[in-house]
């Protein structure tokens, strides 16, 4: 029983983090209609600048992970101003292709400034754990859940009562219409993009740190299952994405945590759970199960 | 004019499309509501009414682009609400679209061969490995196109891709690629839409013409009332998704109900005689 | 009158010239491609091999994406269907050490005709999927596809050969072998012809078959019918295209194009490994689309050479040229420039000509021709 309650913990806290990663990604296509298969790279950025700032720099852990954050945050406003806005009015397909470059772009970088290292984060929890009534967390994981869930409710806040919230949803909404009453559009999908940005960074920390022995090329696959996470939730669904990355993350560690059992399913099999669980709710509800745009405007 | 647009129809002449008490409900908005109307062979009839009134869900019903809540759909003894679109091409059902659905970067000749479609059979194995019959096929088609084409005036332009047309001129390749359907039922969707005066004369004679040729019924959803009440055989008249009035142009015109619809409740400016021409200005709501 | 019968005569003769001048590049080319293996040394051959491979495949792409537009990302799956299908097919069946090895020891010409109906059948079997999943969806799931293979192509080890993989049977035809023979040795023209030339041919046939297939299909009524699918579904239903049908038929063929271009790959590589086919395998196949131009042929084609020559022509003249680093040390490789060049090419097609090399070429061609259309 503990031993299923150990993976629950550790499925919710990882989902969390896959729920931050899925809404930054939703976010954008609500507000820009632009499916941003960049994604995955500015987690890698953000990860990568916080660990150097960290590591080569020696800046306290706070500041670098500011840095870290502000450094995906220009990179991702830097793409959504010189490449997405000149690609407006052409289809979603075709944009979405465009980010694919982008981050073969990105990524190719990365991985070459790595190179066969892996950065450690730095962060202050370490491998530190924590023992509750017969469970074993690690510290880092308790850090992270309590950061995606002050993240997730501050953007849901924000989103729904702030002014600029409004705008963004009213914009996604009617964009037309929108604009009409004055919510300015390049602005919205800035914010949008410098959203995503921040909240991919601040994702990539909690993916990096313990257990994870630090950042390293494979890290991006991991990010990749934001994919399927904000596929389940339904592509233009913000609170989709947040129950997306939970299943996603739930599953996974259920999956890892009983791979003795599933050995027949083969080796890593946790790694493509996600996949898995992503055909079969496409399966039942080809727009995700809270999504409800038809995507290919005829 | 007869002559070029002969065409092998099938379905028998005497093939009428009836529209049965037709409802459409889309999330608590009743688009159609119990629509009824006969449509005769060789009729040309026209559906006008306000805008709102569900002219262009009624034509996706017939089309096949919606299933109806309920009601049915007979295009002789076949019921087109039961089939899916391709089906109801086969048939003969043929139209065009009130924004035009052209492929812009196909050419007219391209765009008009996909309304040959449900005509030709090559498939990925003979058109892939070029087989006589493939080639034969094309060739006959092709030459049916051309000759569709020139009768409606874009013969020199075969080969231009149709983004690069006027906007008239892209009007009359939807119209060219539902005559290639060899139609046994044409459906204009707004064919007036954005034509000047001149251009709605030609188009009525052109509507005539393709009726007296071919022989086969004409359904048109129109604003203009110039060119309903100039050619139409029968107008039925929507409001709100229901039917309010069908009759002769002349009966319409005087109906009461029409004229509560198109001019308001005030009925002490005009008499029960409407004049043509308040129509025509569509002083709608 | 008379005016306007002297142009048409003139414009005439100007597009008989052009037809002429445009019949001496593919002839020149086709002669190319049949002496090169007299000229060419077999490492150059080795290149070429993998990029008609990969051109066979980018045709199935280009007919997926370009003329149907379904935006698939999973189509290095289906190329693994057709490099592991013909391998295990036409494999003897055997245990080494501990590890059984499954193989059906079929005719390898048997093994990958069934290499390739099994891909399309894969295509077949995901179609309902894909044709119920609007663009994006279906470009997502897709790639889950890749993973699931990936997965199964590593753990699958009694086909697969697992992480390790496994050595690919020698192609034979009529007895006729295009393996290297051991204490024999082939000599065509003075020229010795080893593995490497005598695959050659049969890689620029299959890839000319291919070609040629692809753009007779999209010159004909199928052609069409994918082309209405993709600009509006809608008009398309209605003018008697069945949409779920031709998008099944879109990924039938586009899947055993790709099983094709797995077999001719597998060959390529003597020994394949589950690496290869993941999701940088997916977009490498989509950048040679987007590169040469979607929906066209000839695009595929030059995309495939392009993309998939790329990193071994920057590494052989590294030396040369400024900026490459070599391969192992600090800096930019050629392996790496290859990602960036692949990478930056398709953000800055799509921004400026969408059309790719293919809409270029066309540009040219219409700049250089004497005469101006009006």
């Amino acid at each position: 029983m503990t031993h299923l309650l150990q993976l629950l913990v550790s499925g919710v806290s990882l989902g969390a983090v896959y729920a931050l990663l899925a809404l930054g990604f939703v976010v954008v296509f609500r507000a820009t209609e632009v499916v941003n298969f960049a994604h995955p790279a500015l987690l890698m950025v953000g990860a990568y600048f916080t660990a150097r700032f960290r590591t080569v720099d020696e800046l306290p852990f706070p500041v670098a992970v500011l840095l870290g954050v502000g450094v995906a945050v220009l990179v991702a406003l830097a793409v959504q101003f010189f490449l997405v806005r000149r690609m407006s009015g052409r289809s979603v397909i075709a944009v979405s292709i465009m980010t694919i470059g982008v981050d073969v772009v990105i990524q190719t970088e990365i991985t070459r400034r790595l190179g066969v290292d892996i950065l450690p984060m730095g962060d202050p929890w370490q491998d530190g754990v924590v023992h509750l009534d017969g469970l074993t967390i690690p510290q880092t994981r308790i850090a992270a859940l309590v950061l995606s869930v002050a993240l997730l409710a501050a953007f849901f806040a924000w989103f729904r009562y702030s002014d600029w919230g409004v705008a963004m949803r009213a914009s996604a909404e009617n964009p037309e219409t929108a604009a009409l009453m004055g919510v300015r559009r390049a602005r919205v999908a800035a914010l949008a993009w410098a959203i995503a940005g921040a909240l991919a960074a601040l994702a990539g920390l909690s993916l990096t740190t313990f257990p994870a022995p630090g950042l390293e090329p494979a890290t991006s696959a991991v990010a990749l299952r934001a994919f399927p996470a904000a596929i389940i939730g339904g592509l233009d669904s913000t609170a989709g994405a947040v129950v997306g990355g939970l299943v996603v993350g739930v599953t996974e560690a259920l999956a890892q945590g009983y791979a003795s059992e599933l050995s027949f399913l083969g080796l890593g099999f946790h790694t493509v759970m996600p996949y898995l669980v992503m055909v079969v709710v496409l399966l039942v509800r080809p727009t995700g199960l809270f999504g409800t745009r038809e995507l290919h405007r005829v | 004019m007869t002559g070029p647009l002969a065409s092998a129809v099938t379905t028998t002449p005497t093939a009428v499309l009836s529209v049965d008490r037709v409802t459409v409900r889309f999330a608590g908005l009743t688009a159609l509501d119990r629509v009824s109307f006969t449509v005769a062979p060789r009729a040309i009839h026209a559906v006008i009414g306000p805008n709102g009134a569900g002219k262009s869900t009624l034509f996706n019903v017939v089309s096949g682009a919606y299933r109806p809540s309920s009601g049915t759909v007979r295009l002789g003894t076949a019921d087109l609400t039961r089939l899916a679109p391709a089906r109801i091409a086969a048939l003969g059902v043929a139209r065009t679209f009130q924004n035009i659905a052209l492929l812009p970067t196909a050419s007219v000749e391209e765009n008009c061969l996909l309304g040959r479609h449900h005509l030709t059979r090559t498939g990925f194995v003979s058109g892939g490995l070029r087989l006589p019959p493939a080639w034969r096929e094309e060739r006959r088609h092709r030459a049916r196109v051309a000759e569709i084409a020139a009768f409606l005036g874009l013969g020199g332009r075969l080969d231009t891709p149709v983004g690069q047309l006027s906007y008239g001129d892209q009007k009359r390749v939807e119209i060219a690629r539902a005559l290639c359907v060899e139609p046994a039922l044409l459906l204009l969707d707004e064919p007036a839409a954005g034509m000047n005066a001149h251009e709605t004369a030609r188009l009525a004679h052109l509507i005539r013409d393709l009726r007296d040729a071919l022989g086969i019924p004409v359904l048109l959803v129109e604003h203009d009332m110039g060119l309903v009440m100039g050619i139409a055989d029968r107008v039925t008249v929507l409001d709100f998704g229901r039917r309010i009035a069908d009759g002769t142009p002349a009966q319409v015109r005087r109906d009461p109900e029409v004229l509560r619809a198109y001019l308001g409740d005030d009925t002490d400016e005009h008499g029960p005689e409407m004049r043509a021409a308040d129509i025509e200005t569509g002083s709608a709501r | 009158m008379s005016e306007i019968a002297t142009v048409a005569r003139r414009r005439a003769r100007t597009v008989s010239q052009v037809g002429r001048r445009a019949r001496i590049v593919p002839l020149v080319l086709a002669v190319a491609l049949l002496v090169a293996p007299f000229y060419v040394d077999a490492f150059w051959l080795q290149i070429g091999l993998f990029g008609l491979a990969a051109a066979v495949a980018a045709l199935g792409l280009g007919l997926l994406l370009g003329q149907a537009g379904q935006l698939s990302l999973g189509h290095s799956f289906f190329v693994a269907v057709g490099a592991y299908g013909y391998t295990v097919l036409a494999a003897e069946d055997r245990t080494i050490g501990g590890s059984h090895q499954f193989g059906l020891g079929l005719p390898p010409l048997l093994a990958a005709l069934a290499a390739v109906l099994l891909a399309g059948a894969a295509g077949l079997l995901f179609s309902p999927i894909a044709a119920r999943l609007r663009g994006i969806y279906l470009g997502i799931a897709s790639l889950g596809l890749v993973f699931l293979g990936q997965h199964v192509l590593f753990n699958a080890e009694t086909l697969t050969g697992g992480f390790n993989g496994r050595t690919v049977p020698e192609f034979t035809l009529f007895g006729f072998s295009f393996g290297d023979l051991r204490g024999e040795a082939l000599y065509v023209l003075g020229v010795p012809f080893g593995r490497e030339e005598k695959l050659w041919y049969l890689a620029v046939a299959v890839t000319a078959a291919a070609y040629l297939f692809f753009r007779n299909v999209a010159k004909s009524r199928p052609g069409r019918a994918l082309r209405a699918v993709r600009d509006n579904e809608i008009a398309a239903e209605i003018m008697g295209v069945g949409v779920a049908r031709y998008k099944a038929y879109a990924f039938l063929v586009s899947s055993m194009y790709a099983g094709l271009g797995g077999v001719l790959l597998a060959l390529a590589f003597h020994r394949i490994v589950p690496e290869t086919f993941g999701v940088a395998l997916a977009v490498e196949y989509l950048a040679m689309v987007v590169i040469g131009g979607l929906g066209s042929a000839d695009g595929a084609i030059a995309g495939a050479l392009f993309v998939s020559a790329l990193p071994t022509v920057l590494e052989r003249y590294a030396g040369v040229l400024p900026g490459l680093a070599a391969g192992g040390s600090e800096g930019v490789t050629p392996g790496v420039a290859a990602k960036f060049a692949y990478g930056a090419a398709i953000i800055l097609i799509l921004l400026f000509e969408p059309g790719g090399a293919a809409a270029v070429a066309t540009r040219v061609r219409t700049v250089l021709s004497p005469r101006t259309s009006q």
